[in-house]
């Protein structure tokens, strides 16, 4: 099963409240990454993020969910700046993992 | 009574003195704030005085102002938002604005939605950039990103009322964003979230820290603590410099990377904090670059690559 999450229909074209973004990942993501076996962060239409937004919705899934995440997690429709953001994260994320870990 | 007489030119060489100046007022229970020589001032400028005028009027301090009527720039102050941010002035007086866009914003308090200021702040930095397509694009990006992350740090952290000021001038290819708060500060928020090296550096040091990435005093996983480090490093990137005034510190970090630690005089602090960032515009065209580039150099990451998977 595949869940597809628009971040457009749910914050609209800008992205920047990261206690907003932390909500929504404990509230609406977290949970589907442990029953679905794709999870789709659909950023198309969205114009602007920042680390704020990026980290809180992104990091803390990889640093809880490691490698799992990395299998489960697609990401759609980024723009180029929105693409470095997420990329980061996700290293951001695996490095706390991994020191969580060892 | 105390008089704080507003200097003549505060520009970058001379944000520093006035910002002492605004420490050494900042407890006055009653002052006169004189107008009447100031003929330049910075958004830097502009947004400390508005955040100082927030204090004194939330602490019900008395301020008295004089020589706004003989001011030479009483125009610029007014279109700029000053007098009826300050209450010197009503907002329904009619006066001939200029369009701003591409030139200036004037001061705005952080009240509404994060998001919507950067993009109202950075449309008028960068016209036409909200268009991703658009040759301000790059621009309009760094805007929109500095403002957000600052701006965040006001709502999240200073318990205290913001605000943004911004000016682009074509001659010097500058572009200049300040944002100032009256509330609790940078060394006070760090060594209340409990890190044991805040309670033995003076303020300017503990400001330095804050410029480390995942140093925050956020309770609750936010941005890990890198929103500042990120700022100044795309600033830097960017060939500009930025200047942070907190407490009892400032720290100047420049184009080069060298930092600039000083201090106000013993028993004096500013009374919040003041972001002011410079940049050239000319730099930021390519700003997608210029933030994969500091998140490289900024945060400790592991040699294995996790290349996330994307689609299009």
């Amino acid at each position: 099963m595949t869940h597809e999450i628009h971040l457009r229909d749910e914050f609209g074209p800008r992205l920047s409240d990261g206690s907003e973004a932390y909500r929504f990942r404990v509230s609406k993501i977290d949970s589907y990454l442990s029953i679905c076996e794709q999870v789709v962060l659909d950023f198309s239409g969205v114009r602007s993020a920042n680390s704020s937004f990026v980290n809180a919705l992104v990091s803390g899934l990889f640093e809880q969910h490691g490698a799992q995440a990395l299998s489960k997690l697609i990401f759609r429709g980024c723009l180029p700046t929105i693409q470095v953001l997420v990329q980061s994260a996700v290293d951001l994320g695996m490095t706390k993992h991994a020191e969580r870990v060892s | 009574m105390e008089v704080l007489e507003i200097p003549k030119y505060i520009s970058a060489a001379g944000l520093l003195p006035f910002l002492e100046l605004l420490a050494i007022q900042a407890d006055k229970p009653e002052i006169i704030v004189d107008f009447s020589g100031l003929q330049w001032v910075s958004p830097a400028g502009l947004a400390a005085l508005t955040a100082f005028m927030a204090r004194r009027g939330r602490n019900r301090m008395t301020t008295h102002v004089t020589g706004l009527e003989n001011c030479r720039i009483r125009e610029y102050l007014r279109r700029m938002n000053l007098l009826r941010l300050c209450s010197w002035e009503q907002g329904d007086q009619s006066f001939t604005r200029h369009d701003p866009k591409g030139r200036f914003v004037p001061l705005e308090q952080i009240t509404h939605r994060v998001d919507d200021l950067g993009d109202q702040i950075a449309a008028c930095i960068a016209p036409g950039g909200e268009d991703y397509e658009h040759p301000n694009a790059g621009l309009y990006d760094a805007a929109w990103y500095l403002v957000t992350e600052m701006a965040n740090n006001v709502q999240q952290h200073s318990r205290g009322i913001g605000f943004v000021a911004a000016q682009t001038t074509l001659s010097d290819g500058f572009v200049k964003i300040a944002i100032a708060d009256c509330g609790y500060g940078i060394p006070a928020s760090l060594a209340d979230a409990g890190f044991p090296w805040a309670k033995d550096l003076p303020d300017e040091g503990i400001i330095e820290q804050a410029l480390v990435a995942r140093v925050s005093s956020k309770g609750q996983p936010s941005n890990e603590g890198v929103g500042l480090t990120l700022s100044a490093r795309i600033v830097e990137l960017m060939g500009g410099h930025m200047l942070i005034a907190s407490g009892g510190g400032t720290v100047i970090r420049s184009s080069d990377s060298a930092l600039t630690k000083g201090n106000f005089p013993v028993g004096f602090r500013y009374p919040g904090t003041l972001i002011a960032i410079s940049f050239r515009r000319s730099e930021a065209a390519d700003f997608q670059h210029k933030l994969h580039k500091a998140k490289e150099l900024e945060i400790p990451l592991r040699d294995s690559p996790n290349s996330a998977t994307f689609q299009p």
